[in-house]
């Protein structure tokens, strides 16, 4: 095992069982009594309508597309940062035109109105 | 057992655990949060196979993305009923029978399963594995960085512009003319 994952290791073990100890406790000394309307969908004050399933507006799709995109452009900004002060200028002129395409893109979405919500 | 191997145990286990349970759960959008299970199992293999870069691509790619575009298609989806089949009703002979036939619990997964286990199995004979690197190899994302950005600098700015193909294609297909498409009633 590479040494310095184990810290991770024990990040991850340290993590993991700090809110099961937390939920452990709060499922012990809590009282216990669900009614029909507290097991209810929370609508926000309202008496809730329908079911909690239903079907989400295609304009979301956007939103998910770009963030597909930007995730895949952190992909590969993460070499650059590892790498950045080995590659100097060359690496930051290289990466700001990588960066720039998407920039026209992301103006593209924004004139056409893709980021607003109306 | 050194601990890579414990790691690497473990790690399989979470994984093979997450993925039965993407194909048994009844409830889809579990089956999607298994699959991330799954994904982030096989990011953490990567990471004692000390493929650091390939780490941060399944999290980035597979854990973020492909889970964001998977509950996206599942939360736009028109079906009501987002079940699977579920066990067969019955009993007796009858109920075995429709679960041997079942198309998601029964003989024709099984085979199908058995059947990519062979063909990996046989590839991984048939591979020459490389001999295990001496020592403490150089980090990954290093090698990659300088590949990256010198071979093959011009493909990468070129995958700006895929990625800015992608942006576009997806506003215009999502966004009509104008954006204001008559509202669509919500069910």
């Amino acid at each position: 095992m590479p040494a310095q994952y184990v810290d991770v290791v024990v990040f991850l073990v340290l993590a993991g069982t700090f809110p099961l100890i937390t939920l452990a406790f709060g499922y012990l000394l809590r009282p216990k009594n669900p009614a029909p309307l507290k097991r209810g969908i929370y609508e926000c004050g309202e008496i809730p309508v329908g079911e909690a399933r239903i079907r989400f507006d295609i304009r979301y799709y956007v939103f998910a597309l770009l963030f597909v995109v930007f995730d895949v452009e952190a992909v590969f900004i993460y070499p650059w940062g590892v790498l950045f002060r080995e590659l100097g200028w060359y690496g930051f002129v290289v990466m700001m035109l990588f960066i720039e395409v998407l920039v026209v893109g992301l103006i593209y979405a924004y004139r056409k109105g893709a980021l607003r919500w109306a | 057992m050194t601990g890579l191997q414990i790691a690497f145990l473990a790690l399989s286990a979470v994984m093979l655990f997450a993925a039965w349970k993407v194909v048994t759960s009844d409830i889809i959008v579990h089956a999607a949060l298994w699959m991330v299970l799954s994904f982030v199992a096989v990011a953490g293999i990567f990471l004692t196979l000390h493929a650091e870069f390939l780490f941060a691509v399944q999290l980035l790619v597979y854990a973020g993305a492909i889970t964001a575009l998977v509950i996206f298609a599942i939360m736009l989806s028109d079906i009501r009923e987002l079940r699977g089949e579920g066990e067969p009703a019955g009993a007796g002979l009858g109920r075995r029978v429709r679960r041997l036939v079942s198309r998601r619990l029964g003989l024709a997964p099984a085979a199908v399963a058995v059947g990519f286990a062979a063909v990996m199995y046989s590839v991984y004979r048939a591979t020459p594995w490389p001999g295990l690197p001496p020592g403490d190899p150089a980090p990954s994302t290093l090698a990659i960085g300088r590949e990256l950005f010198g071979t093959y600098v011009v493909p990468f700015e070129l995958a700006s512009i895929v990625l800015l193909v992608a942006m576009v294609g997806a506003i215009v297909l999502t966004l009509r003319e104008g954006g204001r498409e008559k509202e669509e009633k919500r069910p």
